[in-house]
């Protein structure tokens, strides 16, 4: 898909704990010209401060994470920035304690810059 | 030893204590003359005997070994009865009981065989009481007490009490170690069923892995032989969807074979995952449980789910006092009798039920919120079995008694005597026979009553049976015993002292026939009247120390079963971590990149991405290969401790050095299996903490009465207790739990130490 012109990059933040992951799923996201990928982080505390900066438009985050995983680090997310698109990526199913938070759950057998584009316009305020 | 023997040996010290002043009371109102000295004086010499050689006993006790102390304490009664009898016949009353008494404190103490003997002994002496005592006194020194029926009842009950007491306590022993035994199996078949389990893991994943190696195989191939034709576009989109589906692929086997973890809250979970609609009502806060009690219930639904044609079509989970999960099944399922769930669901101190109702059944399981530490006490017979046996004594002792009374007294109305045995004695044993399967203790209360009851009424008809009222008691209560709990002794006692009172005042009062040759005197009924209480409390006695056994007994059931399901749930656990965070990863990975290979034209950008997708195929399938067949299996079926810890550190990503010594094989299964799990722990822990270059040391020592096990490592240690937290206690518990005792030593960059002190054998 080429970039219109007058498209904003949308600037993805990876954070998940398994570096090949992290970094394959980069690899394939960075092919495609309206993405453009801020960082990887590879704990809630590293990502926490890479979702923070400016330029971040949607972040996809892993579930299974220490330190209180994916779901803690939405939370935190949440309550600094509303307009931030945040999705949650696992391997397994939807988690069953998200509740009511806006946050999109994506399982990471389906994930494809095509999405990436269409939640990170659907859900933020690109 | 036996708590039973202690309190026996004691109270008959303290009562003989009692005795030694006796003489002393009487020299105030008999009269003074050298015959009655020499009688005084020879009575106290008994006395004193009786009382130093059973301090002796209880001051040895601790020290000596059970059949020592039985000896002894036959020796000290004995000898102090025949010494009682030739100094005064009239002792007879209370010398038989006395000899019972080392009966009694063998009751479960020494081997079967050695009871003969003993009772052999108790009947020996009681025939050498009476001769001597008759031999020397032909007529008595100082009491007056012809030869009478008195010698022919302790000749003849004695050893018939004897012979009840050991056959009780025979019987006993007998349930107990059977009751032990059917403990272990049940435990060894839940290790069985695991090892299975792993068999099974690794028939599936051997499957996987080879698949995932194929995969990448021909993927290497396709990087070899790259050229920028679509061709090679499709193909590695057709890699892609096929890794895509492997992945989807492991997480459904894994699920398959249960090592998915199951969420009780998970409405996902519960909900049965085929086409027919299952109904599905779930309490919304269930509150708080185990991760046990959760393993337990997916097991159960996943059971039922796979078992070959049965669906679920309702399901009830209910949060109450405990968790309760029920569900119809159509058509039947038999998931609800099979002995391994049965066990399991035991094992964390559960119940399941199964009731057949139309087209199906319906399976209820009802499992507490936190798993047990003790069993319940249960009840070691039924009590039906007990009243059959027991009614076989009274029944002897009835036609034995009639049949001398007919002898003996010719002039006795024994026809209606017997009839009013066979009324009153009868007429209760029936209900309590009738009763004994809903009200148990009822029954039991019935048959003592009956004996009672007879005991008194036939007093009336005849003074002679006051004697035969010491031995009606005691039957009853030796049927009774295993029932009976030591706070009810109190009330057993006072209840016999009103019946032998009753009885003694009836005779007393109302006896119509009366020997001439039997002499009916006030201190024969007081000491009737007051040995019969102290010969209850010695005889339910024998009880106490099978309710302790049965308790530890439960106690270390309980103890090795919930181990087995510990260490199987946290295997699998960790298999379906090491699923998801490794196998699945990789397999999402190496279909990213060969998408990313697929889009981009650059050759040696694609054959790069390429090789990536090889590697983490590589990784993955050597994932799976750990998981198949490097994890050390679980199961004690016959296994050894010393096995099991080399498995542990050959498979361990950090240098441990093992060494073993002793005898691992000696070493009983709850013990090893609560050290395996410390092994397990400490290892794993260290991994996580202790830094990239700790090294382990892991020492097993087996003595003879206890092993010693240590692991230590060198790695970064921890200040506070928190840190490692859970861990430590679960550790701790585990060990305690068969009676061993552990510390954990640690000091910052001093790595950590912990020593585990087992007794080898059940507390």
């Amino acid at each position: 898909m080429d970039a219109r012109p007058g498209d904003e990059l949308i600037g993805v933040a990876i954070v998940d704990d398994d570096a090949d992951f992290a970094e394959s799923l980069a690899a394939l996201l960075g092919l495609d010209p309206r993405l453009d990928i801020m960082g990887i982080a590879d704990s809630v505390a590293d990502g926490a401060e890479l979702i923070g900066r400016p330029g971040v438009s949607i972040a996809l985050i892993d579930v299974n994470m220490p330190d209180g995983g994916g779901v803690g680090l939405v939370r935190r997310s949440r309550a600094a920035d509303r307009r931030l698109a945040l999705l949650l990526v696992s391997a397994q199913r939807r988690p069953d304690d998200l509740g009511a938070d806006d946050v999109g759950f994506v399982s990471k057998h389906a994930l494809t810059a095509e999405l990436v584009h269409r939640e990170a316009t659907a859900r933020g305020h690109v | 030893m036996y708590e039973h023997v202690r309190f026996i040996v004691v109270l008959y010290r303290r009562v003989a204590f009692g005795f030694v002043f006796t003489p002393a009371l009487s020299a105030i109102w008999l009269e003074s003359s050298p015959r009655v000295w020499l009688y005084l004086g020879l009575l106290q010499l008994a006395f004193v005997w009786h009382w130093l050689t059973l301090a002796a006993v209880a001051r040895q006790f601790d020290r000596w070994s059970a059949t020592r102390v039985v000896a002894a304490f036959c020796v000290a009664e004995w000898s102090a009865a025949l010494a009682l009898s030739a100094v005064e016949p009239w002792t007879l009353h209370v010398t038989p009981l006395m000899s019972l008494g080392p009966v009694i404190v063998a009751a479960g103490l020494v081997d079967v065989g050695r009871y003969r003997t003993i009772t052999l002994g108790c009947t020996v002496t009681v025939a050498a009481m009476v001769v001597i005592s008759r031999s020397l006194h032909p007529s008595a020194l100082y009491l007056a007490s012809p030869v009478g029926l008195r010698d022919v009842v302790s000749l003849v009950a004695t050893p018939l009490l004897a012979g009840l007491v050991a056959y009780v306590a025979w019987v006993n022993q007998r349930t107990l170690f059977s009751r032990r035994s059917e403990i272990d199996r049940s435990a060894d078949r839940l290790s069985h069923a695991d090892e299975l389990a792993q068999r099974s893991i690794a028939q599936e994943f051997g499957e996987l892995e080879r698949h995932i190696n194929d995969t990448a195989n021909e993927l290497a191939a396709v990087a070899a032989t790259s050229s920028a034709s679509d061709d090679v576009t499709a193909r590695l989109t057709r890699f892609t969807k096929h890794m895509q589906s492997l992945s989807v692929r492991v997480r459904a086997t894994s699920h398959r074979l249960g090592l998915a973890n199951f969420s009780l809250q998970s409405r996902a979970d519960i909900e049965a995952t085929r086409t027919e609609p299952t109904v599905v009502r779930m309490d919304p806060d269930l509150g708080d449980y185990d991760p046990m009690v959760e393993a337990v219930i997916g097991d159960v639904l996943r059971d039922v789910r796979t078992a070959p044609g049965a669906s679920i079509l309702e399901v009830d989970l209910e949060s109450l006092d405990d968790l309760s999960i029920a569900m119809r099944v159509a058509p039947v399922s038999s998931v609800g009798e099979d002995a391994l769930v049965v066990d399991r669901v035991a094992a964390v101190g559960g119940t399941v039920a199964t009731d057949r109702v139309a087209a199906g059944s319906v399976l209820v399981c009802v499992l507490p919120r936190h798993v047990l530490r003790e069993q319940p006490l249960t009840v070691l017979r039924t009590v039906r079995a007990d009243l059959a046996r027991g009614a076989l004594f009274p029944i002897a002792g009835a036609l034995t008694a009639l049949t001398m009374w007919a002898t003996v007294i010719p002039e006795s109305d024994m026809l209606f005597v017997a009839g009013l045995i066979a009324a009153l004695y009868t007429a209760p044993c029936v209900a309590a026979w009738w009763l004994s399967i809903r009200m148990p203790l009822t029954a039991l209360l019935l048959f003592a009553l009956s004996h009672w009851i007879t005991a008194i009424a036939v007093a009336d008809r005849l003074n002679i049976v006051k004697y035969f009222v010491p031995t009606v008691l005691l039957v009853p209560l030796l049927v009774m015993q295993p029932h009976v709990r030591r706070r009810t002794y109190g009330a057993t006692a006072v209840a016999t002292s009103i019946v032998i009172g009753a009885s003694l005042a009836v005779a007393r009062l109302g006896g119509q026939i009366e020997s001439a040759a039997e002499v009916s005197d006030l201190t024969t009924d007081a000491l009737l009247f007051a040995m019969v209480p102290f010969a209850t409390v010695v005889v339910l006695s024998v009880s106490w120390s099978n309710h302790a056994a049965m308790a530890a007994a439960g106690r270390a059931a309980a103890v090795g079963r919930r181990l087995v399901v510990e260490a199987a749930d946290a295997q699998r656990r960790s298999i379906e971590r090491d699923l998801h965070d490794v196998v699945q990863q990789r397999l999402l990975s190496a279909a990213l990149r060969t998408t990313v290979a697929s889009k981009l034209t650059d050759l040696p950008a694609r054959a790069h991405n390429i090789d990536l997708a090889v590697e983490q195929l590589r990784i993955g399938a050597r994932a799976v290969e750990a998981i198949a067949s490097g994890r050390p299996t679980l199961s004690f079926h016959g296994g050894d401790l010393g096995r099991a810890l080399e498995s542990l550190t050959t498979a361990s990503p950090i240098p441990v050095s093992l060494s073993v010594s002793g005898d691992t094989s000696v070493v009983p299964p709850t013990a090893a299996r609560a050290v395996w799990l410390c092994a397990n722990e400490a290892l794993s822990n260290a991994i996580k903490h202790a830094g990239p270059d700790a090294r382990c040391e892991v020492t097993l020592q087996v003595f003879e009465t206890r092993l010693v096990f240590l692991f230590r490592d060198d790695g970064a240690g921890f200040t506070e207790r928190s840190t490692a937290g859970i861990g430590q206690a679960n550790m701790s518990d585990r060990i305690h739990e068969v009676g061993g005792v552990l510390t954990i030593e640690s000091a910052p960059k001093d790595g950590c130490s912990i020593m585990a002190h087992v007794p080898l054998s059940m507390p």
